[in-house]
């Protein structure tokens, strides 16, 4: 605990600091109302972070992550409407979807040699392309069969917040106290050490892009029961959400170095700051004025802390 | 398709500045040239000395008659909140328009309005944002339907279904039980299947004509659960 105080010291500093003065603007925010609220939101976010966290930690990126949040839920939604499949098998289609085309991903980053921007930036129009024919860009209405996902709940938080969470301390665990955790910090500080360590370099990093795909699918999954819900546009830009809130907790954009607590800490001063900046009303223009100003802050304190730390 | 030496060419600009000149060129060309769906730019098309006829909905009219029907369900002092569309749009900023339009007749304020960028996902997140930080408004009127839905989620998870009215725009597959059951107090339809015909009859028109063009309103109709039922 004391470790982690002093890992993310700076991180829950800043994140006092927002809630602090939008405290003191809001009469309405420091409720329970408030954290609640933020808590069900978080889920995909969340999610799809931990998956970035992965990619990045192996010294990749994944941008094609919004889209197949997107696509899953488009096919969650077929499946459920148009084939009359019971939850839990359109769930598993959908998930399966983020998997394989994460997995694919993956492999072509491998075995053609390319840089994961290119494939993943590549993926990111191929999936929302996808996404469009199926759902015929229609918005579908989803209702009663996929709100079982958000019913039931512990003290007002929603079983997908508790799964998020479950996996944030899952993925945390497995990071650092596992050979496959390890390998990927290894593979992520150097792949050619990695490599003539024995560690299966090509199978680790589709491993890594099919759990990003499948976490995005579950991110898929969540989002639609959030909404009753599937939007086409489901998850666009989230993967430039998802990187910051990995920058922002303290992940190193150039691999090896990095924490999955950190994300979620990132996720939360993302998802803190969004609604914040709603119930003051604040205009779009300004909105997104402040969060690029909030990110770049963030990762600022965070390295002067960090930097401090090393002295 | 100037090339081709088409007679008519039905534009549907995704921008309404950036296609003035084209089509000017396409009608000093002698082509006849209709605008349909998002209005072209006046003092750009004054520039270009283009005239082409606009043929499509007033989006004003139709948002201010879905807040009309929504005023008949408040009372006056009432508060209420908007959830726009993307703030550059055109036709979010006349769906705000005729909203305003509406709740200002009626002497319904509006507490707050934010854009949602035309997408559920950030409705859901402002509409529930905005329940926590006006409590005691009445409605939220949204500038498109997917952005309704976001807002109907929002409401049932504040726990507040049946004390906050959804108001939504363009009358989606996706809302049409919503309407009935009255989660979505009700939608505007465009007909936007069927500009492009109205605009493809109108050019036609033109031809046979070849009178001096003006615009053509397209009709907007109110979607309630009264009118689903006929």
């Amino acid at each position: 605990m004391k470790q982690a105080l002093g890992e993310f010291g700076g991180l829950l500093g800043a994140m006092a600091l927002l809630v602090a003065v939008f405290a003191l603007r809001s009469p309405t925010f420091l409720t329970p109302t408030t954290f609640l609220t933020i808590a069900n939101q978080l889920p995909e976010a969340t999610l799809v972070a931990v998956g970035m966290t992965f990619v990045i930690l192996i010294g990749g990126i994944d941008l094609s992550v919004g889209s197949l949040l997107g696509l899953s839920s488009a096919v969650l939604g077929l499946a459920l409407l148009r084939c009359h499949l019971p939850l839990p098998l359109a769930a598993l289609l959908g998930v399966s979807t983020g998997f394989l085309i994460g997995g694919l991903n993956g492999l072509l980053t491998v075995r053609l040699r390319l840089p994961s921007f290119i494939v993943t930036l590549g993926m990111l129009e191929a999936a929302r392309g996808a996404t469009y024919l199926l759902t015929e860009s229609r918005t579908q209405y989803l209702g009663g069969p996929v709100e079982k996902l958000t019913e039931g709940g512990i003290g007002g938080l929603t079983p997908p917040f508790w799964w998020a969470l479950t996996t944030v301390l899952l993925a945390q665990v497995v990071l650092t106290k596992t050979v496959f955790g390890r390998n990927l910090y290894a593979l992520g500080g150097s792949e050619q050490t990695a490599f003539l360590s024995g560690v299966p370099v090509a199978r680790l990093k589709i491993l890594v892009f099919a759990i990003a795909g499948a976490l995005a699918g579950f991110g898929g999954l969540f989002n639609a029961a959030r909404l009753s819900s599937a939007d086409p546009n489901a998850g666009v830009g989230m993967e430039l959400s998802a990187i910051a809130a990995v920058v922002i907790g303290g992940t190193s954009l150039t691999g090896g170095r990095g924490s999955v607590l950190g994300t979620f800490l990132g996720v939360l001063v993302i998802t803190i700051l969004g609604n914040g900046l709603a119930q003051l009303g604040v205009q779009e223009p300004l909105k997104r004025l402040l969060t690029g100003g909030v990110i770049v802050l963030a990762v600022v304190l965070d390295r002067l802390r960090y930097s401090k730390a090393l002295a | 398709m100037i090339g081709q030496k088409v007679a008519a060419i039905v534009v549907a600009p995704a921008d309404s500045k950036a296609l003035v000149p084209i089509c000017q060129k396409a009608a000093a060309a002698g082509i006849v040239v209709v605008n349909i769906d998002n209005r072209f730019d006046a003092a750009v098309m004054k520039d270009k000395q283009l005239t082409a006829p606009f043929v499509g909905p007033d989006n004003r009219k139709g948002a201010k008659l879905a807040g009309d029907f929504l005023a008949t369900k408040l009372k006056s002092g009432d508060k209420v909140a908007i959830i726009e569309g993307a703030p550059t749009a055109f036709n979010a900023q006349q769906r705000k328009a005729g909203f305003e339009d509406a709740m200002k007749q009626a002497g319904i304020v509006i507490a707050n309005s934010q854009s949602a960028n035309w997408e559920t996902d950030q409705a859901n997140k402002i509409a529930a944002a905005m329940l926590i930080a006006h409590p005691d408004i009445k409605a939220l009127l949204c500038a498109n339907d997917s952005m309704a839905l976001g807002a109907v989620a929002a409401v049932k998870a504040a726990g507040k279904t049946g004390q906050v009215l959804v108001v939504g725009f363009d009358n989606i597959g996706a809302v049409k039980e919503l309407v009935k059951s009255g989660a979505v107090l009700c939608t505007v339809d465009q007909h936007g299947d069927q500009l492009a015909a109205f605009g493809i009859d109108y050019a036609l028109e033109m031809l046979q004509k070849e009178a001096t063009p003006t615009d053509k309103e397209t009709p907007v109709d109110l979607i309630t659960a009264e009118t689903l039922k006929k």
